[in-house]
């Protein structure tokens, strides 16, 4: 059981660089064909300084492949394994490009433990403020977890 | 790109269809999101952990339902993006995603701010997913 203390910690600070392969590689499973989020040639056609996040990029940063952030959640007591994504939601403010640098530190700003058919478990809600190079908040990320209990 | 459009309550917007997806997706999924849950791409990890088999991503879910916000708000327009994830998809199952304008308003520079329910369904009329977006084209 995830210590009810957690409660308001943050985790981080992150700093993650959006790079062109991630928006690329994200674009190319989700069939979104766009040209502007496969060639810089033709995002700067369209007037864009970069290739364009997609709408759910953020999330790769904000958790599933923030190594340092899972490795701080299985130490809580909310390995990778037993995770299962019940909610996003997120807040644009400004646009994001490839190469931006991004920083946040999320927060756990819910934790409820609960009783299902299958035994205990429990939901966690991390809320991300992802902040520019010039401590812009461009994107406001929320997240709601569940934390599968232990098998057997 | 849809400022053009002029966007209004109970319009239906024009959904797409992806499927049936393969689970080499869900393993495409997991290297491209950085998300290798073994749920999402391990049989035998999956059964052990009580489900029929492996199950895809929800963000692979919500993925598409992005391509959906940004195909009508263009790469830039959105200004909230907000899912739910209601039942698992499987291997095999095909999606259907596609949305309703809820409320439009225009603003004074002639441009529309709107929001839309979205959904995304398999095959019969199970929802995989429900969201909102609010956007300005």
């Amino acid at each position: 059981m995830i210590d009810p203390a957690n409660l308001g910690r943050t985790f981080g600070p992150y700093t993650v660089t959006v790079e062109r392969e991630h928006i690329r590689a994200l674009a190319v499973t989700l069939g979104e064909t766009d040209p502007i989020y496969h060639s810089v040639e033709a995002a700067q056609a369209a007037g864009l300084p970069d290739l364009p996040a997609p709408p759910t990029l953020a999330t790769r940063y904000g958790l599933w492949a923030n190594s340092a952030l899972l490795a701080e959640l299985e130490a809580i007591g909310a390995p990778l394994p037993r995770l299962l994504h019940g909610e996003q939601s997120y807040e644009y403010h400004l646009p994001i490009f490839a190469g931006d640098e991004l920083i946040a530190a999320p927060e756990l700003v819910q934790l409820e433990q609960k009783t299902g058919k299958s035994g205990p478990f429990e939901v966690l809600t991390l809320e991300t403020c992802w902040y520019n190079d010039q401590s812009e908040l461009v994107l406001t990320d929320q997240l709601v977890v569940v934390v599968r209990g232990e098998e057997g | 790109m849809a400022a053009s459009r002029r966007l209004k309550v109970g319009d239906t917007i024009p959904g797409f269809t992806e499927g049936p997806l393969a689970p080499e997706l869900f393993v495409a999924y997991a290297a491209a999101s950085g998300d290798y849950n073994p749920l999402h791409t391990d049989p035998s990890f999956a059964q052990a952990a009580g489900l029929d088999g492996v199950i895809a991503h929800g963000m692979l879910v919500m993925g598409m339902l992005g391509r959906l916000a940004t195909d009508i708000a263009g790469p830039n327009g959105l200004l909230q993006f907000q899912v739910r994830f209601r039942a698992p998809t499987r291997p095999g199952e095909t999606l259907h995603v596609g949305g309703t304008i809820t409320r439009a308003e225009s603003m004074s520079d002639e441009r529309i701010m709107f929001t839309a329910e979205l959904w995304a369904r398999g095959d019969g009329e199970q929802l995989k997913a429900v969201g909102t977006m609010m956007a300005i084209v």
